[in-house]
């Protein structure tokens, strides 16, 4: 019997193959249907739930300024999985922009800002970002996308320095905000907002070292509390002469942990 | 039937690199009736000259509301100044939505600038037939910037546009020392003196021919009504008019009426726009 093996035949692996094309002609097509995502078959996705996340960011305005710290920790889930992530950023000299929730959509809004003021710039007619200017425009941003029905999983806080004057004001994912002096996000509104508010309240204008200090004693309370927050955090400083980043460490004292009982 | 064999549309080149419906667009404007309008460190006044186009209607609208720190100053077709003049204020509005604050007046300039220029490149279209003074103030302080057909705009310190405002320019030219420190009253005088000055000797600025209005630190843009118009035109009664000047603009005696076709032989036009070769 004639072996019907020709060498000189291109062979293709059809099955495999997912792309839809048939080349040679091959009467046998076991190509799948190449539309393999949502998106490609033309069906609506929103992400509902959000999937690298940040914790809280704590900011409030002392005398002379505004002061912001979060955590540089992205969490998968519970997984503590990127653990260098920054999320507060500087977008001018007087503009500050920290973001906690999801963290893909934090950076989609952050690269939308970075290409806002690169626009601004190469209109070299001087005009600049500002703290509030920032703020409404992100306001705009959530709440355009929020009725889309896709908002953005995240929260937004602007700071700066504002015609002279300390700035802090905070977007939601629904593109309702605010502009207060103390602004909590995430668990830190539920374990921090109280007593700082309280001290804050009380405290008559904290100058700028007082407020480093008290906002190291968030930061710790919010790390021993918090199941996602990370020992290595950011601080930021905003005042008339400029911005400060300082990276920073908890020192925790878990001294007291034996003597802790109904915890579990 | 045409001027030239090179203006038939914006899109061709004259082979001296001009581009003559340009230039023409360009006389729309100097056929307008003039307007005034200059800037001191803390104020900036417009001043137009109204005309009625006949005894039964009323005196054309000159200067225009754009936003609560701009306003502008037309010469030229007034409904392509509406267009204009729409579209400002939608770029403004939208600029204080989306930020919260107003509108800079050089980004504003830019981007009606640009809007300008796509039909000074596209065949089958013609320039706006219009020339502007836009009047800001913005946290970079006082803004006065000249726009014309050809989608070219100057920042200015005084300027001058519009039939004979030549006689203005020259009276600016003279006074342009006094007007940085100026008050607010005496930049409306100059700007009122200014503009008489381009006005024929028989004729006499008043209330009805006369339009002013001023935006600055902590003052709105707003049109002057006719009573303090009435009031500036009063204190500038007795001062010098300058001697009517030799204009650079077609003399034609009646500014309402298109200037006489040019004398046969003659096929250049008298402008030029403005790029490095000024004449060829």
């Amino acid at each position: 019997m004639i072996s019907t093996f020709n060498p000189f035949e291109t062979h293709y692996d059809s099955i495999n193959d997912k792309d839809d094309f048939n080349i040679g002609n091959s009467n046998k097509n076991h190509t799948v249907n190449p539309l393999e995502t949502e998106a490609e078959r033309n069906i609506r996705t929103r992400t509902v739930t959000p999937i690298v996340t940040g914790s809280s960011v704590a900011a409030f305005v002392f005398n002379g300024g505004v002061i912001l710290a979060a955590d540089v920790l992205g969490s998968y889930g519970s997984l503590a999985k990127y653990r260098n992530l920054p999320r507060i950023h500087q977008v001018n000299d007087r503009t500050i922009l920290a973001l906690g929730g999801d963290l893909s959509d934090a950076d989609y809004i952050k690269e939308a800002i970075d290409a806002k003021v690169e626009e601004d710039l190469v209109q070299e007619d001087g005009s600049e970002m500002t703290p509030l200017a920032l703020y409404s425009w992100c306001t705009r941003l959530m709440y355009h996308r929020r009725t889309k029905l896709n908002p953005f999983l995240t929260s937004v806080i602007v700071a700066g320095i504002e015609n002279n004057e300390p700035f802090l004001g905070r977007v939601n994912d629904k593109g309702s905000a605010y502009k207060e002096f103390l602004i909590m996000t995430g668990i830190a509104n539920h374990l921090a907002q109280g007593w700082i508010r309280t001290i804050l309240e009380n405290s008559n204008q904290l100058n700028k070292e007082q407020a480093e200090h008290l906002m190291d004693r968030i930061i710790k309370q919010l790390f021993y509390r918090d199941c996602r927050a990370f020992a290595r955090y950011r601080v930021c400083i905003v005042t008339k002469e400029g911005v400060e980043f300082k990276a920073k460490e908890v020192q925790p004292d878990w001294s007291l942990a034996p003597g802790l009982h109904n915890t579990e | 039937m045409f001027r030239n064999q090179y203006d038939h549309d914006v899109s061709i080149w004259s082979p001296q690199g001009r581009l003559y419906q340009i230039e023409y667009a360009m006389e729309a404007v100097k056929q307008g009736a003039a307007t005034v309008a200059l800037k001191s460190n803390t104020h900036v006044v417009l001043c137009a000259l109204k005309r009625a186009p006949s005894e039964l209607s009323a005196h054309q609208k000159k200067i225009m509301f754009i936003d609560d720190h701009i306003g502008v100053s037309i010469a030229g077709l007034a409904s392509d100044a509406r267009i204009l003049c729409r579209f400002m204020r939608t770029e403004c509005i939208n600029h204080s939505y989306g930020f919260e604050k107003p509108m800079p007046v050089t980004r504003l300039m830019n981007q009606v600038s640009n809007k300008c220029q796509v039909p000074t490149q596209r065949y089958g279209r013609r320039p706006f037939g219009v020339g502007f003074l836009m009047a800001g103030y913005d946290e970079k302080g006082t803004h006065l910037y000249q726009l014309c057909p050809s989608a070219n705009y100057y920042s200015c310190k005084s300027m001058a546009i519009g039939a004979r405002s030549q006689s203005a320019r020259t009276y600016l030219e003279k006074n342009l020392d006094k007007f940085a420190t100026s008050n607010q009253d005496e930049l409306i005088k100059h700007c009122m003196r200014a503009l008489r000055d381009t006005l024929p000797n028989e004729v006499e600025l008043t209330v009805k021919n006369c339009a002013v209005s001023v935006v600055g630190k902590d003052t709105p843009f707003t049109l002057l009504d006719d009573g303090r118009i009435g009031t500036y035109l009063t204190a500038i009664e007795g001062d010098e008019r300058a001697p009517p000047a030799q204009d650079d603009t077609i003399a034609t005696g009646d500014d309402d009426l298109p200037p006489p076709p040019p004398p046969p032989g003659s096929v250049e036009p008298r402008t030029i726009v403005a790029t490095e070769r000024m004449e060829s």
